[in-house]
């Protein structure tokens, strides 16, 4: 369902721009975000009655699965999927040997990945609470209402309960009948690992810009063999992200720092590169610039979905490197709009802040 | 060169060892220092000479400055302050900079980048906290084999159980019809000087007292108690209203008959 709903946001790209990868990214992206923005008013407003949570985000989900693929076949489709993937590029691929190698010794290191992520458990405490809210959304149908640890009921965990993955990991679970813990243990891995390498893929493809067609396509497989390399052996201490993706590849924490941030500075960078001519003021160049900035918005609201902290520190992010591009590129243009695709962290950062105010105000 | 404040240099003090425990033996920052300085010599790309070149430069700074540390502190705690590190892109920008300087070089020159990665890193899958999963669930057998000897006991109901320390973390996460007097969060360092009656008298003894432990637990309404099969237990479960529901081996399940 993820990937189906990325057809609504792919139908906005020209026709020649669309392509299958970004559908599964944009789709999980949109899906997330959709049900960050669908969750928090079921949170604080309908007691958290979680099935009303899981009917809206499917029929939400469905409505943008029907007027994507409306959009889409309007719009002359996702062209030649058939043509290009199946015949350019086996021909690609054959034709440069050591891009043919460099994609099989990185399917070779994905599925070692996957076949570890499968075989070994990795126990990590914080399980006690996110795997715990999803398995008692899942059991009693109510969100963040008992005390993950002991199971006593509780006065709402605001700061916590903002992020709304463990909810996500519960619907999948409700959806799919499967108890939730095989949902984050066992299922999600399989699907974050290869998403994560896809995030990272579209960065250095944006990266790789610049070069050449023949150099580019030796240069990204060879790229994702050393960043397969650098988690396998990223374990340097338990904080990197590398150890985060492969030891709790379920958890909030990890999304942020391996799907999100890959995939912001992906766009950052296609801002910058968007920015880097000299641009006449056309609707064709407004609509590109648009469709960038929307997409900075939907990454920045799956902060959110992620973890409380992250939308500030993707908005700093944002800021930061907005402000670096409009300063180099001479143009304020740049730091107008990524302020204004701050407006979602800005909602969140003052519905975190006033809940934390209410903590603070009880327990002192 | 003025001398530091106290609470500044604290700080910094502070800020440096979170680095320290971020990056390990060190090996791997260095490995991206150099990859940062290649890209920043290198690099004809302005976008990207910004965005991975003197944009993480930028927010290494921001990392050592004292007052983001304590505003962060006060938001989020200061054991969670290395994420910051996070928004420097290590591993795209040490692969950018092998891969640029792999074109047009020989295969070599790949297997020997591929070896200092393996060199600078340490393998994930020897870390001591993966084992083998027993389970789709990934949560050890025993403690699948205690819950269900407790909610098959309860024909379903929701009951509190007093479990070992080790079992608490995994126990809610296969079943939350079980509730416990303590938790996880006993584990954690922040709760050091939190005292639970229940956790006193099964952890924090040699020997546990079983009346201590029976009259704690039924405080907290426990209907059950789980005792380690290898703790040392002084007193008569009989007395106390102890009834065996079953031994596991590793575990022994009791029911509170007695309240």
């Amino acid at each position: 369902m993820p990937v189906l709903t990325g057809l609504f946001p792919i139908s906005f790209l020209p026709t020649h721009r669309r392509r299958l990868h970004l559908v599964i990214v944009s789709g999980y992206f949109s899906s997330f975000a959709l049900f960050e923005i669908l969750g928090l008013p079921v949170l604080f407003f309908m007691d958290g009655e979680f099935r009303y949570l899981v009917v809206s985000y499917v029929l939400l989900s469905l409505v943008f699965i029907v007027l994507g693929v409306q959009r889409i076949r309007k719009t002359d489709g996702i062209p030649g999927f058939r043509r290009r993937i199946l015949r350019t590029q086996k021909g690609v691929f054959l034709e440069d040997r050591y891009a043919f190698a460099a994609w099989w010794v990185y399917a070779a290191l994905l599925l070692f990945q996957l076949f570890m992520a499968y075989t070994r458990a990795s126990f990590d405490g914080d399980d006690a609470y996110y795997v715990v809210q999803a398995l008692q959304t899942y059991q009693w149908g109510n969100m963040y209402s008992y005390v993950p640890y002991t199971g006593i009921s509780t006065v709402l965990d605001g700061r916590h309960a903002m992020a709304m993955i463990p909810m996500w990991a519960a619907a999948v679970s409700k959806l799919s009948t499967v108890h939730p813990a095989i949902v984050t243990h066992t299922m999600l891995p399989l699907i974050f690992l290869p998403f994560s390498h896809l995030c990272i893929y579209c960065a250095l493809d944006e990266m790789f810009r610049s070069r050449q067609f023949n150099e580019r396509r030796r240069l990204l497989p060879v790229s994702m063999v050393l960043i397969c390399l650098l988690q396998i052996f990223g374990n340097v201490s338990i904080y990197t992200p590398e150890t985060f993706l492969l030891m709790r590849t379920w958890q909030g924490k990890t999304v942020f720092a391996n799907i999100v941030l890959p995939t912001l500075f992906w766009l950052l960078l296609g801002i910058a590169h968007h920015y880097e001519k000299e641009r006449e003021d056309t609707p064709k160049e407004k609509k590109d610039a648009a469709i960038l900035f929307a997409g900075l918005s939907i990454i920045h609201i799956t902060a959110g979905f992620c973890t409380s902290l992250a939308p500030f520190m993707t908005a700093m992010l944002t800021g930061l490197a907005c402000l670096m591009t409009a300063v180099a590129y001479k143009n304020p243009r740049i730091l107008r709009n990524g302020i204004l695709c701050c407006i979602p962290n800005m909602i969140y950062a003052a519905i975190l802040l006033r809940l934390m105010l209410i903590i603070f105000l009880s327990s002192s | 060169m003025l001398p530091l404040r106290p609470g500044k240099y604290t700080a910094m003090k502070e800020i440096y060892h979170i680095l320290i425990q971020y990056q390990g033996s060190g090996a791997m920052l260095l490995l991206y220092a150099v990859a940062l300085a290649v890209l920043l010599y290198n690099e004809k790309d302005r976008s990207v000479r910004i965005l991975f070149g003197y944009m993480p430069l930028v927010i290494f700074i921001v990392f050592f400055i004292p007052p983001v540390y304590r505003i962060y502190s006060r938001l989020d705690g200061a054991d969670t302050y290395y994420r910051l590190l996070w928004l420097i892109p290590m591993s795209v920008t040490i692969v950018y900079s092998i891969a640029r300087c792999f074109a047009g070089r020989r295969l070599i020159f790949l297997a020997g980048a591929c070896m200092v990665i393996i060199l600078c890193g340490q393998f994930t899958y020897s870390n001591v906290h993966i084992v083998k999963a027993e389970n789709r669930l990934h949560i050890p057998q025993a403690v699948i084999s205690v819950c269900d000897t407790i909610t098959n006991d309860t024909g379903g109901e929701r009951a509190m159980a007093a479990m070992p320390s080790e079992l608490v973390t995994f126990v809610r996460q296969y079943d939350t019809r079980i509730l416990m007097p303590y938790g996880r969060e006993m584990l954690m360092p922040a709760y050091v000087n939190y005292y639970n009656s229940v956790y006193a008298a099964m952890e924090q003894t040699q020997v546990i007292d079983l009346h201590r432990l029976v009259e704690a637990a039924r405080e907290y309404s426990c209907g059950y108690i789980v005792l380690n099969a290898s703790r040392s237990i002084s007193g008569n479960y009989e007395r106390e209203g102890l009834e065996l529901v079953t031994d596991l081996g590793a575990y022994r399940v009791y029911r509170d008959s007695g309240r």
